[in-house]
């Protein structure tokens, strides 16, 4: 009987992680009612079974399930837990193919803030730049990402306080140096 | 107004609790500046990172000085040269390119 149990509450957190990738352990217990030691054991079992993955985020432990989840997927979702690039990407999904300084007056940050972080998302190719002219505007890859995806992605963002502030730490010195390369 | 010039218990009190709040505040800056370079291989917070470490560094020998009533000559060229070191962090990592 009680090994029927254990078992129920296995499906269900494997189930609860296919539905919410990126999801971490106190996430699945409050979710799912259970204690954190039957959460923190059977995830472990998942991930020893090859069924589930993790990657470590900040304070936080991100569940995958297994061949799901690709390495861009991860990358694209440790950009999402920045505040600016994910601000960046989003605006960009809003607007199509907006223009540099649209972005910079959008997000209230200086210019080469923006270039720094669409450099870096350039680099990830998760965003092309065009040239138009004296203009840079700039597009998701289509390839690379849906704009759907990053919604179901969003829903299981949690931002936390932490990262927020390391990253206005980022920007107060991009600002300060002014650097457009 | 001569509590002023004259040290009081509570002045030394208050300066004692100014260092320790100062020190934690230097940690947490340390830490939030480790994180940004964790997260963005940002090359200047390198600077930054050293800068508030020494900053914590700082406040914490002025702690110790003053609650141990350290002084030599040793700690009147320490002090000024930790000062400048720290503005001089700040401004390689403001004109720093990369």
């Amino acid at each position: 009987m009680r090994k029927k149990t254990s078992n129920a509450n296995k499906e269900r957190i494997l189930q609860y992680i296919q539905n919410n990738p990126g999801c971490y352990l106190r996430q699945i217990r409050n979710e799912l009612d259970l204690s954190m030691g039957s959460v923190q054991y059977h995830s472990y079992q998942l991930q020893k079974g090859g069924k589930i993955t993790s990657m470590r985020q900040g304070l936080y432990k991100l569940h995958f399930q297994s061949g799901t989840f690709e390495d861009h997927e991860k990358i694209l979702l440790q950009v999402l837990n920045q505040e600016t690039p994910r601000e960046i990407i989003l605006f960009i999904i809003e607007q199509g193919d907006p223009t540099q300084t649209d972005v910079v007056k959008r997000l209230g940050i200086s210019a080469p803030s923006v270039n720094w972080h669409v450099k870096r998302l350039i680099e990830l190719n998760l965003v092309d730049e065009v040239r138009e002219g004296k203009y840079k505007r700039y597009r998701l890859r289509d390839d690379s990402i849906d704009s759907r995806y990053i919604e179901q992605l969003l829903k299981t963002h949690h931002p936390n306080l932490w990262n927020k502030w390391s990253n206005r730490l980022v920007e107060v010195f991009l600002s300060l140096s002014n650097d457009d390369k | 107004m001569e509590f002023l010039t004259t040290e009081t218990p509570f002045l030394e009190l208050i300066e004692s609790i100014l260092y320790v709040i100062g020190t934690i505040f230097a940690a947490i800056l340390i830490a939030l500046s480790i994180s940004a370079y964790r997260n963005t291989r940002l090359r200047k917070l390198l600077y930054a990172i050293v800068a508030f470490l020494l900053f914590g560094i700082f406040l914490f020998y002025e702690f110790l000085e003053h609650s141990m009533s350290l002084e030599n000559t040793f700690t009147e060229i320490v002090i000024p040269f930790m000062g400048l070191s720290i503005l001089v962090l700040f401004f390689m990592a403001i004109v720093n390119k990369k």
